[in-house]
């Protein structure tokens, strides 16, 4: 879907700080499955320190994940899969009337 | 309405006035500097309120000029050649911001080596930069332009280039009719959307990442498309209040029947118009197509302007080195697999080299005699 965008360029001053690891340049994020056994190898390799144990279930900071994939290449029962970000209708859009 | 002996810059100076410009931000370049004295003659005289930023160079006076479209202003430059190639940068700016800004630009070679003197390639330089392009033919039209290219542009949401060319259009009086300001006012209110808000602090022109920037770019793209409508409206609601119809895109001229069509922009159109006249006379069915929208570029409508002519001719006073014409390569892209017909493309004009009626005509003969171009384009006149 073609995104619904301000016609300037422009957003709230500090947007980019705000969310230092947002989707706006994040290629991928880890999304844990149900194979996880909470060994914890994928928390040593975090290089951001994303995932956390909370409750009895592994959890992803998306503040702080980076989309490197690491943790999806370490994990010994394969149960991190990684997610492309950006997930909107990929191929050619046609050409539709601006609305002016 | 009063009828005024005006230069092409004055006729610019004089759209300016009448379209009530709140911010003139200029860089002196020749030939285009005539239009700003006579601008700040007018506010020296009171007879504009406009604020005028003196600027150390061209890239600030278009900056300027962006601060004040943001703030929300009617915002008016002049430049050409080395001024419009300095100020590239920011060229791109205005169009990915969405600014109304119109420029007057007085078309001139660009260096090197040096010259002052007219041709299309500072404009076809900027083809890619996501500004409209309008071409003239003479003074009156540089005046009825300027004042439709305030309301394409804030319609739009896009920057406007008024084309014409330096000394043949900037520098030689024309009789001009002079509109009326309550007309005007009419016809082009202010219809403002300011970016800058004191009240809702934003960062403009933000960092955008892989996510949001091609989706940017799409907007701004239908936007250019959608002038292709937008253009040829404002033209008709001119028309209908000033009674001179200067037919948006692109205008047929004795085309009804015509084998052979001559497409072209610029100065060499009215010339142009006086040798299809002459070769009318002497019987030969030739037509000419006038390219008013340079960009976006009308496609559709010139593909139906020729849908009838065996052969085209186009005129070129602009060269990209190794490509050919900007306009003759457009024309082949725009007919490419809908028309298969000969279309013979040639560079001429170029750093104020003269093209008149004589030299047209030389360049049609040259055309329908020769079958075959000994390259995609041919330079005439060296």
């Amino acid at each position: 879907m073609i995104k619904d965008l301000p016609v300037v360029p422009s957003a709230k001053a500090g947007s980019m700080a705000a969310a230092p690891a947002g989707a706006a340049w994040r290629e991928q994020h880890p999304v844990i499955g149900t194979a996880c056994n909470q060994c914890l190898e994928c928390t040593l390799f975090c290089p951001e320190g994303a995932l956390v144990q909370t409750g009895g279930n592994m959890t992803v900071m998306l503040s702080l994940c980076n989309g490197c994939g690491i943790c999806a290449v370490e994990c010994r029962l394969q149960a991190i899969a990684m997610v492309r970000e950006y997930t909107g209708v990929s191929g050619v859009f046609p050409l539709r009337e601006e609305k002016v | 309405m009063s009828v005024m002996l005006l230069t092409g810059s004055e006729a610019a100076a004089y759209a300016a006035k009448l379209a009530r410009i709140e911010v003139l931000s200029y860089y002196p370049i020749t030939p285009a500097f005539p239009a700003m004295e006579r601008i700040s003659k007018f506010i020296e005289d009171g007879e504009l309120n406009t604020e005028f930023v003196r600027v150390e160079c061209d890239h600030s006076a278009l900056a300027a000029a962006l601060g004040a479209a943001l703030a929300g202003s009617r915002t008016f430059t002049v430049s050409n050649s080395q001024g419009l190639l300095y100020m590239t940068e920011v060229m791109y700016h205005v169009a990915g911001l969405r600014q109304p800004i119109v420029m007057a630009v007085a078309n001139r070679a660009l260096s090197a080596p040096h010259s002052r003197f007219p041709e299309h390639g500072d404009a076809i330089s900027q083809d890619a930069s996501g500004w409209i392009q309008l071409f003239c033919e003479n003074n009156q039209e540089i005046l009825d332009t300027t004042l439709q290219a305030f309301k394409i542009a804030e319609t739009c949401r896009l920057p406007v280039m008024v084309n014409y060319e330096g000394y043949i259009q900037s520098h030689t009086q024309e009789e001009v009719d002079v509109p009326e300001q309550k007309a005007v006012d009419a016809l082009i209110p202010f219809n403002r959307i300011a970016a800058l808000d004191v009240n809702n602090p934003q960062g403009i022109n933000t960092v955008t990442g892989p996510e949001f920037y091609m989706d940017y770019k799409y907007h701004q793209n239908e936007a250019m498309e959608g002038a292709l409508k937008v253009i040829p409206q404002v033209a008709r609601e001119f028309a209908q209040v000033f009674g001179r119809d200067w037919q948006g895109l692109v205008e047929g001229y004795r085309m009804e029947d015509a084998r052979h069509a001559v497409v072209a922009m610029g100065s060499l159109v009215s010339d142009a118009r006086i040798v299809v006249d002459a070769l009318r006379n002497e019987g030969r069915q030739v037509g000419l197509v006038k390219i008013r929208s340079f960009r976006p570029f009308p496609a559709a409508a010139l593909r139906s302007m020729l849908s009838a002519v065996d052969m085209v001719t186009v005129l070129d006073k602009n060269i990209i080195f190794g490509a050919g014409g900007a306009l003759g390569n457009d024309t082949k892209a725009a007919l490419y697999g809908y028309r298969s017909l000969p279309v013979k493309s040639y560079i001429c004009g170029l750093g104020g080299r003269s093209v008149g009626t004589r030299e047209i005509r030389q360049m049609i003969d040259l055309a329908e005699n020769r079958v075959e171009q000994r390259r995609d384009y041919e330079w005439f006149g060296l």
